[in-house]
């Protein structure tokens, strides 16, 4: 008895032991790889959102970047880098009250308000690494020349100085499963307006109407692409679209912001931002029949603060409501789950990739650009059950070039829209002698060959300039290769300004605010649950409603901004 | 052998007890070997009752008042970005108060949401007294109620909403679909006809636990003479509940409806955490509506938000104080307080 006791009482001391080192060990590694730096090296933690990212890239800038540094000393008396990842999932409005109790000092985070964490004095000044050339690693321009003139004034405050350096791009629309299409020739054939019949007919030219490059044959008009969707849905028995139903209304409002953003190109696009410029895309109120006309299409509407308003009545998002009235009208267009808030996003990219081999095929899905590395344990299972043809490299997945309003938009030149405001900073409250190493390392993220790898390894895009090698571009899986050509030959729009009336208010003019309109003396903010609540009103009666209700509250919200425009 | 796993159970039992008392004296005896303090009795018991009282105070001071005080200011105040700071400016946000309300139907959906979520919980009270006070008689089964109606009152609420998610959007239709062979039937909470009333079963039956709890300690504190009194005077169990019961609870009860009163406007009704932000506008409560907001915000427009939401409470507290009176004017023991 009395030694069966002894027993039970040192077990469980050694396990409230234990417990208190396994307490002490988490929170001084945090969630990285949980090795120990020795303490003879300079040791960094950098806080990673690892969303639909992940942190794979982050590890392997980490190694090569401890490896470059092995002999450099950062602090006095030690020598070489330990650096420790902290993956989180914290929203900006959370990490902006946590952030100076942080124990990481350099960050990679999405969705923040950039100029209210300068305000706060959260962010350390970084110009000496963004705009110094980066000959170091053998380049010849700076950071700051790797982004685009948006960007720069964006992120250049009005005294010169940087705080930040954009860090992914995350930009949204449609993905196509290229392989189902090949096999069921879901491609329209030139010169006609039907579909190919074998794989040797030669395709339409595309949405950019020129004939032998990646989008041959892919609906070049909205009504193209509904009557896509019809022949997948009718004759084929191919759910043609999925997206998931718990942001359902997020992930479309990406898709109808993207199509709108394609319509009205980067410059357009800017002044629901910058409040200034000459709109030549703005619209009379539609009619019932869904026709409009132009409000000033030869001279244009000149667009300031006192009247951007008149921006809610482009023609770029009439034209994507329309497309959104005509997708959700029809279920037999959509998974059935796709507005159950019960599915999530994970699972609309699992049932999308299960959907082929399972013989219920789905022929495209709705998300971002970073799906696909987001979905890579799930690619990974696949491949195993079902064979090596459904793995990453061996499957074609593509980025569908959207297609156009209409036939006179045919050919031009597509704009994407990143909605993700991303960005890699250093606090401001950073332990002083580890600021150069914090430098150094964000720094050494933003060189082309961190950059490159960023892309080789996941498949998606830094938002900065940088080109790929061809020894780049055999690494990456099919549908990374087509995400990488999207942004060649794209314009991108970084939705955001330094404008005062804009910063101020940052979430009014968040794209998920825009779709506001008064319809039948109702405010509606989502299109679409008023799509599909209302399925007799059409997009006209939601379009004409937008401008309506912006002109009513302008001038009562932000009459203090027109003062100094 | 039962009596074997009996032994060893029992041995297990002694040896953990004996080891948190052995725990227990180990920390005691630095503290018994000490010399006798020279602090008198009356001082002890205050240095005892400061510690123990510090730091709920302290944490009062700073999550309740420290931030109520600064939302208050914030109300008048509009920030200046320069200068990193908020500066006084009066009524001038109430104005956007006035705005919202004339020209945001979303809003003006909100409030009425609010006073209908705060009524269905009014009418589900006494459903919750009939349940509670079938349990305190220990009717048959009366035990499991108990444990069923208090278990998600236990379990995470956010737990509670996947699973009751996943219940009526995937076990629902598909067994609708299996009985009518219709394959394209919508969730509950998808199909915007029966959305509201599957949130308001949810809030209802998962609701029930604490207000149980409370009406059930109540209940038990009425003194058995009584009830025994009104027993060997014939009373049934209806009158024992609406002549006995009631009027003895009636404090818990008018406490339970002036709280609900004072948090008319802070209910969210679980909606964040079934939609998160994008909760069909048609179906928000207040509670949400600010939540949703504050969440986005930037520095520049919590002012505007904390307007709304002192706007809010000037409406709020003069009908909890009315409600309180109202109350106290009927309850039925007044003159035995």
């Amino acid at each position: 008895m009395g030694k069966m006791k002894k027993t039970i009482e040192l077990a469980l001391l050694s396990t409230v032991l234990a417990s208190c080192g396994g307490l002490s060990t988490s929170s001084a590694s945090g969630s990285g790889s949980g090795s120990t730096a020795p303490g003879d090296l300079s040791t960094l933690y950098v806080s990673n959102f690892n969303g639909g990212f992940g942190d794979s890239w982050l590890k392997k800038a980490i190694s090569r970047f401890e490896k470059d540094n092995q002999n450099v000393s950062f602090e006095s008396g030690k020598k070489g880098v330990h650096i420790e990842i902290q993956d989180n999932k914290t929203d900006a409005i959370t990490l902006e009250s946590t952030l100076k109790d942080s124990l990481s000092d350099v960050f990679f985070a999405e969705g923040l308000y950039y100029y209210d964490y300068i305000a706060q004095n959260l962010l350390l000044d970084v110009s000496d690494i963004v705009e110094e050339k980066l000959t170091g690693y053998g380049e010849t321009r700076s950071i700051a020349d790797k982004m685009t003139s948006e960007q720069r004034s964006f992120y250049q405050t009005t005294d010169g100085k940087y705080y930040g350096i954009p860090h992914y791009s995350g930009f949204s629309g449609l993905i196509y499963d290229v392989d189902l299409f090949d096999e069921d020739n879901l491609y329209f054939a030139d010169g006609s307006s039907s579909f190919i019949t074998s794989s040797s007919d030669k395709k339409s030219a595309g949405p950019d109407g020129i004939s032998g490059t990646l989008d041959d044959g892919l609906p070049s008009t909205y009504d193209q692409f509904f009557q896509l969707c019809s022949h997948m849905a009718g004759d084929l028995g191919i759910t043609p679209l999925i997206w998931n139903g718990q942001y359902s209304n997020t992930y479309l409002e990406n898709l109808i912001y993207a199509l709108m953003g394609d319509y009205e190109g980067l410059g357009n696009m800017m002044m629901n931002y910058t409040f200034s410029g000459i709109s030549k895309n703005i619209i009379n109120p539609v009619n019932s029949d869904g026709e409009y006309t132009f409000a000033d299409s030869a001279r244009g509407v000149q667009i300031q603060p006192n009247n951007a308003y008149e921006l809610y009545a482009n023609a770029g998002r009439y034209e994507a409501l329309n497309f959104l009235k005509k997708l959700v009208s029809k279920s037999d267009y959509y998974y059935n789950l796709s507005f159950s808030p019960s599915f999530l996003h994970t699972e609309a990219q699992l049932a999308y990739l299960e959907s082929r081999p399972k013989g219920q095929p789905i022929a495209m899905l709705s998300d971002g650009c970073w799906w696909e590395e987001e979905a890579d344990a799930n690619i990974q299972q696949i491949a195993d059950f079902y064979g090596e043809q459904y793995s990453r490299m061996n499957r074609h997945f593509g980025w569908m070039p959207l297609p156009k309003a209409n036939q006179g938009k045919v050919g031009q030149k597509p704009t994407l829209v990143d909605t993700l405001n991303s960005l890699g900073f250093i606090k401001a409250n950073a332990t002083p002698s580890k600021i150069p190493l914090a430098k150094k390392f964000l720094q050494y993220v933003s060189t082309d060959e961190s950059l490159r790898e960023f892309t080789t390894t996941t498949n998606t895009l830094k938002a900065l300039d940088y080109k790929l090698t061809n020894e780049d571009l055999a690494k990456l899986s099919p549908f990374g290769a087509t995400i990488y050509e999207a942004k060649c030959s794209s314009d991108m729009v970084y939705p955001y300004s330094n404008v005062p009336m804009y910063i101020d208010n940052v979430s009014y003019f968040n794209m998920y605010e825009s779709f506001a309109s008064s319809v039948g003396g109702t405010l509606q903010k989502r299109p679409i649950q008023y799509f599909r609540a209302n399925q007799a009103n059409s997009a006209a009666d939601y379009f004409n409603g937008m401008r309506t209700y912006r002109e009513s509250v302008w001038s009562n919200t932000f009459s203090e901004y027109f003062v100094n425009a | 052998m039962k009596e074997k796993i009996a032994q060893t159970s029992r041995k297990i039992s002694d040896s953990i007890g004996w080891f948190f008392y052995s725990f227990g004296n180990l920390l005691h005896r630095p503290f018994a070997q000490r010399k006798p303090s020279r602090m008198n009795e009356k001082t002890k018991r205050l240095v005892f009752y400061i510690l123990l009282m510090a730091y709920p105070v302290v944490q009062f001071l700073i999550f309740y008042i420290v931030v109520n005080a600064n939302s208050l200011l914030l109300a008048f105040e509009s920030y200046d970005r320069s200068a990193n700071r908020y500066l006084f400016v009066g009524w001038a946000n109430f104005e956007n108060f006035a705005t919202l309300f004339q020209s945001d139907s979303t809003f003006r959906d909100s409030l009425k949401n609010s006073a209908l979520v705060w009524l269905i919980g009014l009418a589900s009270i006494p459903l919750n007294l009939v349940f509670s006070f079938y349990i305190y008689k220990k009717k048959p089964v009366s035990g499991f109620f108990k444990v069923m109606l208090f278990l998600p009152s236990i379990v995470p609420s956010i737990a509670l909403v996947v699973i009751y998610l996943f219940f009526v959007e995937r076990a629902v239709p598909s067994l609708l679909g299996s009985l009518t062979g219709n394959s394209h039937i919508e969730g509950l909470l998808t199909n915007s006809s029966t959305l509201f009333g599957t949130l308001v079963f949810f809030n209802i039956a998962f609701g029930f636990g604490s207000g149980m709890l409370l009406f059930l300690g109540a209940m038990n504190q009425v003194s058995p003479e009584v009830i025994e009194a009104a027993h060997l005077d014939g009373a049934t169990g209806l009158r024992e509940l609406v002549s006995i019961i009631l009027p003895n609870i009636y404090g818990t009860i008018s406490s339970f409806l002036v709280l609900g009163v004072a948090g008319i406007f802070a209910e969210q009704y679980c909606l964040y955490s079934f939609f998160g932000n994008a909760a069909d506008p048609r179906y928000i409560t207040v509670g949400y509506y600010l939540f949703t907001q504050t969440a986005s915000a930037s520095l520049a427009e919590y002012p505007k938000i904390a307007a709304i939401g002192l706007a809010l409470t000037l409406i709020a507290a003069p009908l909890t104080f009315l409600a309180k009176g109202l109350l106290q004017r009927v309850d039925p023991l007044e003159d035995k307080r």
